[in-house]
């Protein structure tokens, strides 16, 4: 039995899904947890960094976007995985549905912005369909992305956001975000600080295990992995 | 499973299972990627002509630069053929250009 499923949704395309599931998948592999990444976005962004680019400790990574094979593939991964992250495509879809059913938790990202927050509220609304049908509780929360937070919009767009559950912690709007993208290495400086309090506070609320014991062993092999490939 | 306890109420569910909740909670969402149904895949037509109206399909094709595949399915599409756009496409790359035997 896996420990956790956790799903990144959002019906709207742009809100970071790929970089937040990026994110987790990396931090969670850089300690040393068995971790698989399910890319279930037609476009396969999640994938093609998992394979091309990211350069820590390996985590599995596997592309599907056809709803039926994805929830057989879930079903066998969860078997043999003890996280596993679904990166969703940013429309409404079925794959993205199969996803959320098999959830324990769901992350809806969520940028500065009228469309943003519209769609936010949509995704938490299906999430809560989905629960219903399933007859189980699937928690879910917004995470504030891309936020200046001396700004009238950040403020306000949190605002509108405020009866929507919601984490505490969330993601500036910071360029090392996006050279994560670029460069596969978990980001360091503010970005990585962060990134941990996500991290913190995904697991405080039970959306992810606790860490294991032997994380510090197994950042100091990161690192050392990182800059031998320099 | 490494002393970590699981945040999982219950086991995950069948794949069957995954699929009919995900229908009953939103019966009206797209799947993720085009369902084709198999439409897509190509399939061999095998059609017997003349010599000389083949010798001709291919020395037009040379002319044009172009297959006589492409040729055929424009043909077909000038008379009202449905035919499908990547069978309007230069794909794979000519390799037979034909109309050697001049």
């Amino acid at each position: 039995m896996p420990l956790t499923i956790l799903t990144i949704a959002s019906s709207k395309g742009g809100p970071g899904k790929t970089t937040l599931t990026e994110l987790i998948v990396g931090s969670l592999a850089g300690e040393g947890l068995k971790v698989a990444a399910l890319d279930a976005d037609p476009t396969g962004g999640l994938s093609r960094w998992a394979t091309r680019l990211y350069e820590g400790p390996s985590f599995a990574c596997h592309h599907e976007a056809d709803e039926t094979r994805l929830a057989h593939l879930i079903h066998r991964i969860a078997q043999e995985t003890e996280v596993v992250v679904v990166d969703t495509a940013g429309f409404g879809n079925r794959a993205a549905t199969v996803a959320m059913t098999a959830a324990d938790a769901v992350l809806i990202p969520m940028v500065p912005g009228e469309g943003d927050v519209t769609e936010a509220a949509r995704t938490v609304e299906l999430v809560a369909g989905v629960a219903s049908a399933a007859r189980r509780e699937i928690p879910c929360r917004v995470v504030l992305n891309r936020v200046r937070s001396l700004t009238a919009l950040s403020r306000h767009a949190a605002a509108e956001a405020d009866s929507l559950p919601k984490l505490n912690t969330g993601l500036s709007d910071l360029v090392a975000y996006g050279e994560m993208g670029f460069s596969g290495r978990m980001p360091s400086g503010k970005a990585g600080i962060e990134a941990a309090a996500l991290i913190g506070e995904l697991r405080a609320i039970g959306f992810l295990p606790a860490p294991l014991n032997n994380t510090a062993s197994v950042k100091t092999k990161y690192v050392k992995t990182v800059r031998a490939g320099r | 499973m490494k002393g970590l306890k699981s945040t999982r109420q219950m086991p995950v569910s069948s794949p069957d299972e995954m699929l009919r909740i995900a229908g009953a909670a939103a019966p009206q969402q797209p799947s993720a990627i085009a369902q084709t149904n198999g439409a897509d895949r190509s399939a061999m037509l095998s059609v017997r002509l003349t010599e000389a109206t083949l010798e001709a399909l291919a020395d037009y094709a040379l002319q044009h630069g172009t297959t006589q595949r492409r040729v055929i399915a424009e043909a077909l599409a000038s008379r009202g053929v449905q035919v499908a756009p990547r069978d309007l496409e230069d794909r794979p790359p000519p390799r037979r250009r034909g109309g050697t035997r001049r």
